[in-house]
């Protein structure tokens, strides 16, 4: 046994409620363990408590019950945060990994092997001269994890630590994660995501308002559909299709890809038409794209691009960290002035305009609520735009708003104080009032809980039912695919594909290159022969007709 | 001015020794406040760029002189308005009511923009060559504590952070429709603190992060640290250092010897 907590509880200061109560587990060496549950359940305060964090560093909350560690010498516990750049101290990479290890006095010679090993371990040797700030946000985590791990913890806890992170950056921490497994070290993994881990995770710990409410294997939790739902996690789709398909026949259960591709490798699948497509209207797009390149000191960040957005679509820009994508759309606000090329907002160039007055016809939502958050009420917050721009506004509108998107009994509330989740989906809603004919929004699902992921792909389409236009960058895949009508994939300052997203995804090659892989649901589709499938209810229909299907009722095991 | 300046290159200047690099900031400065002999100051700024030139950072240190330019003009018009207020007895090459303006007056508000721009541009070249750990490990080697030394160089590590973070905040709050170019200054200071507030909330967060990060790597300034990074002073070094050296001996001889 590694850690052992026994009637763990904790109230912060001023809080009226136990952000964790009376939580007891262990966690035995060698097991990579998953702390999950809802935004806000008090996953990440556990994960303070046993990192010594708290209280050591945020005193004066109310805390009971029992954490004791095998080794006699104290807690040996390593903590690893969403952030990197927030957490690594040291210009290059050989300095930020060993700060830790000089902290504990270590001798040269001992440094020396263990920066070694654990350079070596993660394959990031050629990273070491580097400055740690000329690396991507995967590089940077997995840094922060070697500097964590040189100092040796008994435990080693990630806090959501790919929550920051594009494709390439979440292929990267799996892989290490798998590496640490391998090694024999313990992990804590605390996300509301198990999507990206589930394969190396031996055991889940589901968190439900400071409560434990499970406490299993992977694969029981996986098994249970209600208990994943009420917690908010997000698991791979396989698991979701196993659990949607059972409803409709008797099926043997499979619980990730190459089990899903076993299983129904044996089924007749039919292969749907492909999409009628009306005829190409010749529809005056919102905001159309000539030529447009962007040079910064000695660097070209956009070459030549040529693009348009449609009303009533939601396009997705898709492409790693530094593709450009950010570039792009800044330059749909007049952020960032072209070096040349033209943007033509309805027909007309938007060159003379200033931000805020384009802000009145496209709404731009930042990837860190915390840069727009600016009032202390969500109510205030929320109207923010339309008092700045001095446009009119009704109470009932606001209130209606709220309600609809979870918020409303937040409404007196410090918005700094929300989950991130929420915080993103106010600094949404607080463009909305000033009735934007296009929408910007940047990494909107970063925070987000699955229930408030569905809420906004519901306002996202609505939006789009409006007319409106929505464009939006976003490393999720899933969600892109569930919720855009078209892509538009960049590398390299380029577009390399654009077009509607079942077309987008049928140029892997394309997606290769750059680094964007598919959902899993469109990879099962593809090799089971069924391509173009974006979504669940997608696969589902070519269920329809199977043998299985056709028994009906509920086989599944819960 | 740039804050952020370190320019990630293996450079002439960034192979010195950080504690060199030290040295030599502080003797270009105490040379630059002693002094106001053109002479001296002209051999500094021969010393400058010819060490910009073997570094190959002509460019970078051109772009901090741009940056300069409006400070500069300031400080040579500001003491030229001076000494053109007092009449040294000189024959004055144009005369405005009672202000005369002499050779005299060119000459001090010549060297007071000079001086200036060598005691920015010193501090300017030693941050262009020397990163943050190099910064604390230098600071440390002159006796500094650990505790000061490492505050230096967070400072370092987090202005350009807060620099980014601020002109982000400015962009997303002008995104949300928030005019902060133009109206008059009291409308502009009003509009700014949409910018302000979540700064400082950034900022405290930031705090807090590096509070959380000085924990979970263990550092306690009382507990003695081991180093691993090894700087020797080499060859190379003491070329650098008995070369300056010269240079400023000369400089302080003419500075005797030919008197302004």
């Amino acid at each position: 046994m590694v850690v052992s907590v026994k009637r763990l509880s904790y109230r912060y200061p001023y809080s009226e409620k136990r952000a964790v109560d009376h939580v007891s587990f262990d966690v035995r060496r060698g097991e990579t363990v998953m702390l999950t549950g809802n935004s806000g359940s008090g996953k990440s305060t556990v994960g303070g408590l046993l990192s010594g964090v708290i209280p050591q560093l945020y005193k004066d909350g109310q805390l009971s019950g029992e954490i004791s560690f095998a080794e006699d010498g104290g807690r040996q516990v390593g903590l690893v945060t969403q952030i990197p750049d927030n957490q690594l101290f040291g210009y290059r990479v050989e300095d930020a990994v060993v700060f830790g290890m000089e902290n504990l006095g270590l001798s040269r010679e001992e440094i020396d092997s263990r920066l070694n090993r654990v350079l070596d371990l993660f394959r990031i040797g050629h990273l070491r001269e580097r400055a740690v700030s000329s690396l991507s946000g995967g590089q940077k985590q997995i840094v922060c994890i070697a500097s964590v791990l040189c100092m040796e913890p008994d435990l080693l806890i990630m806090d959501e630590p790919v929550s920051s992170l594009d494709p390439a950056g979440k292929e990267l921490v799996r892989e290490v994660l798998k590496r640490l497994k391998a090694q024999g070290q313990t992990v804590l993994l605390i996300d509301q995501n198990l999507d990206w881990p589930a394969g190396a995770v031996d055991r889940v710990i589901g968190i439900d308002e400071g409560r434990i409410a499970f406490d299993g294997s992977t694969e029981a939790f996986l098994r249970n559909e209600a208990l994943y739902l009420r917690l908010g996690v997000t698991v791979p789709q396989a698991v979701e299709l196993y659990h949607h398909a059972r409803l409709r026949g008797d099926f043997p259960l499979f619980l990730g890809l190459e089990e899903a591709e076993r299983v129904l490798s044996g089924m007749e699948l039919i292969v749907p038409e492909p999409p009628l497509r009306p005829a190409e209207k010749e529809a005056e797009p919102a905001l159309a794209i000539e030529g447009l390149v962007k040079d910064y000191e000695g660097f070209r960040a956009l070459k030549g691009v040529n693009t348009r957005f449609m009303p009533g679509r939601i396009t997705a820009v898709l492409g790693q960290n530094g593709s450009g994508k950010t570039t792009l759309v800044r330059h749909l606000i007049r952020l960032v002035k072209p070096t040349s090329g033209t943007i033509r907002y309805r027909g007309r160039s938007i060159g003379d305009k200033s931000p805020a007055e384009m802000a009145r016809s496209v709404a731009y939502v930042f990837q860190h609520p915390d840069q727009m958050i600016f009032e202390d009420s969500v109510w205030k917050e929320v109207t923010f735009s339309v008092r700045s721009m001095e446009l009119p506004w009704r109470e009932e509108q606001v209130t209606e708003l709220l309600r609809a998107h979870g918020l409303l009994e937040f409404k007196e509330a410090f918005p700094n104080n929300l989950s991130m989740g929420r915080k993103h989906m106010l600094t949404i809603l607080s463009v909305l009032l000033s009735d934007p004919d296009v929408v910007i929004l940047d990494e909107p699902t970063l925070g987000m809980d699955r229930g408030l992921k569905a809420m906004l792909a519901d306002l996202m389409k609505r939006l789009a039912g409006e007319g409106k236009t929505l464009i939006v960058i976003s490393h999720e895949m899933t969600f892109v695919a569930e919720t855009a009508d078209d892509a538009i994939v960049m590398k390299d300052g380029n577009v390399l594909v654009q077009g509607p997203v079942a077309d987008v995804f049928r140029r892997e090659d394309l997606l290769d290159q750059a680094r964007i892989k598919l959902p899993e649901i469109t990879r099962l589709g593809n090799r089971l022969g069924v391509p173009d499938i974006l979504s669940i209810p997608g696969f589902l229909d070519c269920l329809t007709g199977n043998e299985a299907a056709r028994k009906g009722g509920d086989g599944g095991e819960v | 001015m740039k804050f952020n300046g370190y320019v990630n290159r293996s450079t002439l200047l960034h192979r010195v020794d950080p504690r060199v690099k030290i040295s030599w900031f502080l003797g270009m400065t105490i040379l630059t406040v002693i002094s106001r002999n053109p002479y001296v100051l002209g051999m500094l700024l021969a010393g400058s760029l010819l060490l910009w030139t073997l570094s190959g950072l002509v460019k970078e240190a051109g772009g901090m002189a741009r940056r300069l330019l409006p400070l500069l003009a300031m400080a040579f018009v500001t003491w030229l308005l001076i000494g053109m207020a007092k009449n040294g007895g000189e024959a004055a090459l144009l005369t405005v009511g009672s202000w005369e303006l002499e050779p005299a007056d060119l000459w001090k508000a010549a060297v007071s923009a000079c001086r200036i721009f060598l005691m920015v541009s010193s501090f300017y070249t030693l941050i262009m060559a020397t990163n943050f750990s190099e910064m604390i490990y230098g600071l440390q080697k002159f006796r500094v504590p650990f505790k000061a030394a490492f505050m230096v160089g967070l400072v370092f590590q987090i202005i350009p952070m807060m620099i980014s973070e601020f002109q982000t905040i400015a962009d997303a709050q002008r995104a949300r429709g928030l005019e902060l170019d133009k109206g008059g200054i009291a409308v502009r200071i009003r509009r700014y603190s949409a910018v302000l507030f979540p700064l400082f909330i950034r900022t405290i967060q930031s705090g807090q992060a590096i509070a959380l990060s000085m924990h979970l790597y263990g550092l306690q300034f009382a507990r003695r640290r081991s180093a691993y990074q090894k700087f020797r002073i080499s060859g190379k070094d003491i070329r650098f250092a008995a070369f300056y050296v010269v240079l400023w001996s000369i400089a302080v001889y003419c500075g005797m010897e030919l008197p302004y």
